[in-house]
C-alpha cells in the first residue's frame, strides 16, 4: 500500500467531558441554559443596535462614494460589501431582521457585479435606502408588510439565497 | 444541573468588536468564565500559543489572516499548539460551496450568523458529547467529515481480511 493512499483514523483523548462533569451534576447540558443565554442576548440588544446604527451610517457614506465615482471606486465597493456583510450577520441580533435580509441581498449583489453600470448602482442604492429606512423608522422583526414588499421587489432582481 | 462550564476555556476570534461582545455575553450567561479574544487569525494563533484553550469560535472574514487560514494553521502547522482543537466556524457565509470549503479546511462545527444562543449551545454540546475521530489523509487532516457513523455488520473486507483492532486509538486503512 503506497503511503499516500493510507488513511489514518485517530481518536485523540477526550478529557473535556470528564473535566466538565464534576460529579455534582446530572449528565448532559442544563436545559435551562439556552433560555438564560437568550435572555442575555436580548438584554444586549440596545448595545448592538447602537453598533448597527453606526454601520448603517457608514454604508450610506460608502454608497455616496460609489455613486460619485459611478462605480469605479473599487475600495469603496469592497468596503460596502464588508459593511453589508456585517449588517447581514448582526441586524437580527439588534432586532432588525429585515436589515439582515437586505444586507444579505446587497452583499450577494455586490459580489456578483464585476463592473457595475448605472442600473446596477441604482439597485445597490435601493438596498441601502431600504436599510436606512428600516433603521430610521425602527421597523423591528420580519413581519412588517412594507418591508416585506420591498424585500420581495429587490429579491426579484437579485434572487433569494439558496 | 448540567455540566460545569466554568471550567471551559474559550477563544473567540472575530474582527468585529461588537460580535466578540455578543458571543462573550452568551458564553458568560452559559457559565463560561475564561473567554480570550483576538481580532484576526494571526492574533488568534498567538493566543493559542500563550495558554491552553479548549474550544475556539472563529469568524471567517478577517484580515490579514482569515478564519479559514487560521483553521488550516491549527490543523497542519508544525508548531500548532493543538491540532485537535475543536473549532466552531461562525460566519455569514452560508452558501453550500463555502460550507464545504470550511469543512475541508478542518472545522469541527459550522454556525451561521446571525447567531442565537440555542444554536451556539447546540454546537458546543455536540463537541462535548459527540467528539469526532480525526482523519489524516492525502490533502486533509481534521475531524472525520462523515456526519453519520453506522456500524457495518458484514465481514471485514479491509486489509486482507484481518479483523479491525478495536482496542487501538489509531487505525490505518486503505483509501
Amino acid at each position: 500500500m503506497a503511503d499516500e493512499d493510507k488513511v489514518q483514523i485517530i481518536n485523540p483523548p477526550n478529557t473535556l467531558r470528564s473535566r466538565l462533569d464534576d460529579g455534582k451534576a446530572t449528565k448532559g447540558m442544563d436545559p435551562a441554559l439556552a433560555a438564560i443565554a437568550e435572555k442575555a442576548l436580548e438584554d444586549a440588544k440596545p448595545q448592538v443596535k447602537l453598533h448597527v446604527q453606526g454601520e448603517v451610517g457608514r454604508l450610506q457614506a460608502l454608497m455616496a462614494k460609489v455613486l460619485a465615482s459611478q462605480g469605479k471606486d473599487q475600495a469603496a465597493m469592497k468596503e460596502m460589501f464588508a459593511v453589508s456583510f456585517e449588517l447581514k450577520g448582526q441586524g437580527t441580533s439588534a432586532g432588525f431582521n429585515l436589515i439582515t435580509r437586505f444586507g444579505d441581498s446587497l452583499c450577494r449583489y455586490i459580489e456578483s457585479q464585476k463592473d457595475p453600470g448605472a442600473k446596477e448602482i441604482a439597485i445597490m442604492k435601493a438596498h441601502v435606502d431600504s436599510i436606512a429606512a428600516i433603521m430610521s423608522r425602527g421597523i423591528q422583526g420580519d413581519n412588517n408588510p412594507i418591508g416585506l414588499a420591498i424585500a420581495a421587489e429587490l429579491e426579484k432582481v437579485v434572487g433569494r439565497p439558496t | 444541573m448540567g455540566y460545569n462550564l466554568s471550567k471551559l476555556r474559550l477563544l473567540v476570534v472575530d474582527d468585529s468588536k461588537n460580535m466578540r461582545m455578543l458571543v462573550k455575553t452568551v458564553l458568560n450567561a452559559l457559565g463560561v468564565q475564561i473567554v480570550r479574544e483576538a481580532g484576526d487569525g494571526e492574533a488568534g494563533l498567538q493566543e493559542l500559543r500563550s495558554g491552553p484553550i479548549d474550544m475556539a469560535i472563529v469568524d471567517w472574514m478577517m484580515e490579514p489572516m482569515d478564519g479559514l487560514e487560521f483553521v488550516r494553521q491549527v490543523r497542519t502547522a508544525e508548531d500548532s499548539p493543538n491540532p485537535f482543537l475543536p473549532i466552531i466556524m461562525m460566519t455569514g457565509h452560508t452558501e453550500r460551496h463555502r460550507i464545504f470549503k470550511a469543512r475541508d479546511a478542518g472545522v469541527t462545527e459550522f454556525l451561521a450568523k446571525p447567531i442565537t444562543a440555542k444554536s451556539l449551545l447546540l454546537r458546543m454540546t455536540n463537541i462535548i458529547e459527540h467528539p469526532r475521530p480525526f482523519v489524516r489523509a492525502k490533502g486533509y487532516f481534521g475531524p472525520d467529515r462523515r456526519r453519520r457513523s453506522e456500524e457495518f455488520k458484514g465481514p471485514e473486507r479491509r486489509g486482507a481480511g484481518k479483523p479491525a483492532d478495536s482496542t487501538s486509538d489509531t487505525k490505518t486503512v486503505q483509501a
